[in-house]
């Protein structure tokens, strides 16, 4: 499950970083949609519950680095709490979303971020996602609330709909600045992303959509 | 650069399952297109169905970024209802180097079709190609990447070089001498370390089956990554394991036959109603499954609904009684006032749970495209919530009740149903998951003990903990199949027979029909459950039924099965060479019919046990 695929850097070329990145938050919140969205651009009414995982990878690009996201999506449920440390574990990126109409799903949250600071690698990225923004005439969490509980605990944060794409593709692209893109090797802690330079132009890149 | 289309084939299909139609299948018309850009070689099927006419599967403002995949922008989305969805797994569009691996139907099979598979463990739906040209697609595609045939319908795109370069790498013994004698030497002196600790760990008498956690932390530290390539690159160090698989009887050729029909079904009943010969008909069951006119009824029987020594007038009165019970049951969740809600979190909170998965559960099946059922699959749930309140409710019920409750179409009949299946599966909903560890790891004891050589692979590649098998489990296949297979599947594994534990050969039965794939591919965790997950509606249910019976008896004729085999299943093992005898499992779920030990391999030991 870790990163363990990596070439040498060629003289400028572009540097390609791959990172683990795993979506935590209480049942149907829309990780499943956020990630949906991020990865094929689409929105689905009745995405089903996630029973176990799904992966899935994207890639973005930032100036001269393509970060290439392996992202893990989880069940939500508590039942299911066990399995999560199995996901998490060598994460370099978190989302932890909880959804704006509903407060029950903010706390949810701020357990997971408890969490994951107290067990994951100690460099990872938390974002927290205030989802279904789209429904703001049913908000019960506010939007300086969330942001205030981010800064105190140095999360990235947005609010964002899975349903009209608003700020899906931004918090991926604001982790994938957050994260290191230093060389594989310097990364020390292993908590860093494995560089991948690109030696042959005509390989990597386009996989998975 | 633009795009230069350099080969392209009309008419490839794909076989699109249109749940909305009584899970009808139709099919999607499109073109195959071999094209160039500044990025690269890409493969792209392309619909000739116009995108807008997308309805929940809506496609955002799709763009192209300069990695010539689609990436959406915050466009809006343009929604119509009533045409034909195009779903997500159909578009296809990828960079020829990220493909892995392509499957190519058997020159004999109808119309011709390619399966792509990419390095991510992403798998395509089958592309049909209806007035042909497979063949000249290839030989476009060959102009690109170079492949191999690895059996009849496999294809491996070759890769040498690099999976060389990146495996020596990973075992990071290359630093600055990637090229050096001495990085080889090194690399083969770290190889046969890490080869002799693998067999050690491997052997037979190793007693490795502890809990889950123990299992995965063994194998991170066991954890290298050896890629099959050494052997084709001329360094077969570890493919000489002192795993051998067991010498076990070639399997049997398998009959699946006909469903129950109503005619023999009342022919197996008495003039009172009673079922005469109950193993005759689970047998019955077993081989062939139920004819949908009478499954209603027929599932009562297997479900615990009615008991197998009920005739006509007691299964009125057991009816009644059922119905007194289920809504005396309701009443109490339904008369909590909304003002004790308040002051009842409990409620409230499986009242939120249930509510947001029945609205998501089987949607575009045309039973819930109606409200009403939906809110009936609520009531069923929430009633279930008082009738076990131990258990609750917990994410994949509804997934259980939803085919339940659309073939019976009655409140009370598809309670009771579910009851008598949850009886069955609870184990699997606990708290501490402990009931799905306990599979897991009895499925792990079987491949290690059935295919030790894909056992090794997955051990090798983090993945023996047969965590990507954990949706087949937890809900029985209910999210592979379509609703008239996942009910026939259903149906022969309530029977019991021909052992306790069927789903898990089943799982085996599907893993090895994978298996070739997955170790042709080199995939690990991920790209494995990936392409797992992928195989969502692909997978052919009969063949599977029958790869898994035959799995079984292929173990029940095998003397020197281990005891923690054997046990999964409830073989008997005997070892004067006798045949062998089945009784049910100590380990197996509570059966709906617990009162009675469950006989359940009439059809099998016997006959079949001796002949081996």
């Amino acid at each position: 499950m870790a990163n363990r695929t990596a070439s040498r850097p060629a003289n400028g070329q572009n540097k390609i970083c791959q990172f683990k990145l795993v979506l935590l938050g209480e049942s149907a919140v829309g990780k499943s949609s956020l990630v949906l969205r991020f990865v094929k651009g689409q929105f689905h009414e009745f995405q089903e519950s996630t029973i176990g995982a799904a992966f899935l990878t994207q890639t973005v690009c930032l100036d001269d680095t393509t970060v290439k996201f392996e992202i893990w999506d989880t069940a939500g449920q508590e039942r299911y709490h066990s399995l999560a440390p199995m996901y998490y574990r060598g994460a370099q990126a978190a989302i932890v979303v909880y959804d704006i109409t509903n407060q029950d799903t903010f706390s949810r949250a701020k357990t997971w971020v408890k969490e994951l600071q107290r067990q994951a690698s100690p460099n990872i990225v938390i974002a927290l996602a205030g989802n279904k923004c789209d429904l703001s005439n049913k908000r019960m969490v506010e939007c300086e609330e969330a942001q205030a509980y981010a800064e105190e605990n140095s999360l990235l944060f947005m609010e964002t709909s899975a349903k009209t794409a608003m700020n899906v593709n931004d918090i991926f692209l604001a982790i994938a600045k957050k994260l290191p893109k230093n060389d594989g090797g310097s990364g020390g802690n292993g908590s860093s992303g494995v560089s991948l330079e690109r030696t042959d132009p005509s390989s990597g890149g386009g996989c998975c959509k | 650069m633009e795009k230069k289309i350099l080969h392209q084939t009309p008419s490839v299909f794909i076989r699109t399952h249109v749940r909305q139609n009584n899970d009808s299948e139709s099919v999607s018309d499109g073109k195959l297109v071999i094209f160039k850009n500044s990025h690269g070689v890409f493969i792209e099927w392309q619909p000739y169905q116009p995108k807008e006419k997308h309805d929940e599967w809506e496609v955002v403002g799709v763009q192209r970024n300069n990695q010539g995949q689609s990436q959406q922008s915050n466009g809006t989305s343009a929604t119509n209802k009533g045409h034909l969805p195009i779903p997500h797994s159909h578009i296809i569009n990828f960079n020829i180097q990220d493909l892995r691996s392509f499957k190519k139907s058997k020159p004999t099979s109808g119309i011709p079709f390619l399966i792509f598979i990419l390095n991510c463990g992403t798998t395509y739906p089958a592309l049909h190609f209806h007035r042909g040209g497979t063949s000249d697609f290839l030989s476009a595609m060959k102009q690109h990447i170079s492949y191999e045939q690895k059996d009849q319908t496999l294809f491996i795109v070759k890769d040498n070089s690099k999976a060389l370069y990146k495996s020596l790498e990973e075992l990071d013994v290359m630093s600055d001498q990637r090229s050096s004698i001495q990085g080889i030497t090194q690399g083969f002196a770290k190889i046969s370390r890490v080869k002799d600790t693998i067999e050690k760990f491997l052997s037979p008498n190793s007693n490795s089956v502890g809990n889950m956690e123990d299992i995965v932390n063994q194998n991170e530290e066991m954890y290298v990554s050896i890629e099959d390539d050494f052997d084709q690159n001329g360094f077969a160090v570890v493919s000489t394991g002192v795993y051998k698989p067991p010498d076990l009887a070639d399997k049997l050729p398998i009959q699946r036959k006909s469903p129950l029909n109503p005619e023999q079904w009342s022919k197996l009943m008495d003039t009172e109603g009673r079922v005469k010969d109950p193993e005759n008909l689970k047998d019955i069951i077993f081989r062939g499954g139920v004819d949908h006119s009478i499954r209603k009824e027929v599932w009562k029987f297997l479900l615990g609904y009615y008991s197998w020594d009920s005739n006509y007038k007691s299964r009125s009165d057991q009816r009644k009684a059922k119905v007194d019970d289920y809504f005396r049951m309701k009443l109490q969740w339904k008369s909590i006032s909304k003002e004790q809600e308040t002051r009842f979190s409990q409620i409230r909170d499986m009242k939120n749970l249930i509510d947001k998965d029945v609205n998501r559960t089987d949607r575009t099946h045309e039973y819930y495209v109606e409200k009403k059922n939906v809110d009936v699959l609520y009531d069923v749930l929430m009633t279930y919530v008082m009738y076990n309140f131990d258990l609750s409710y917990v994410q994949g019920m509804s997934d259980l009740l939803a085919p339940i409750l659309a073939l019976m179409e009655n409140e009370v009949d598809a309670f009771w149903s579910f009851a008598g299946f949850m009886e069955i599966v609870q184990h699997n909903f606990d708290k501490d998951q402990a009931g799905m560890r306990n599979q897991l790891l009895q499925l792990q004891t079987l491949i290690k003990f059935y295919d030790p050589e894909f056992y090794r692979y997955l051990m090798q590649h983090d993945s023996c903990n047969m965590y990507f098998c954990f949706r087949w489990l937890l809900i029985i296949f209910k999210r592979e199949f379509k609703f008239p297979e996942i009910m026939r599947l259903w149906e022969v594994y309530w029977t019991m027979n021909p052992c306790p534990n069927f789903q898990l050969l089943l799982c085996v039965a599907v893993l090895l029909d994978a298996k070739q794939t997955i170790i042709n591919s080199r995939f690990g965790f991920t790209e494995i459950l990936r392409h797992i997950n992928d195989m969502s509606y692909k997978i052919e249910l009969e063949p599977m039924l029958k790869e898994a019976e035959a799995i079984y008896l292929q173990l029940c004729s095998y003397e020197a099965l281990p005891e923690n085999v054997a046990s999964i299943f409830g073989i008997q093992v005997q070892r004067s060479g006798k045949a062998p005898s089945v009784q049910p499992s100590p380990t197996f779920p509570r059966s709906p019919k617990s009162s009675k030990p469950s006989p359940s391999n009439n059809h099998l030991a016997p006959d079949h046990g001796e002949s081996i």
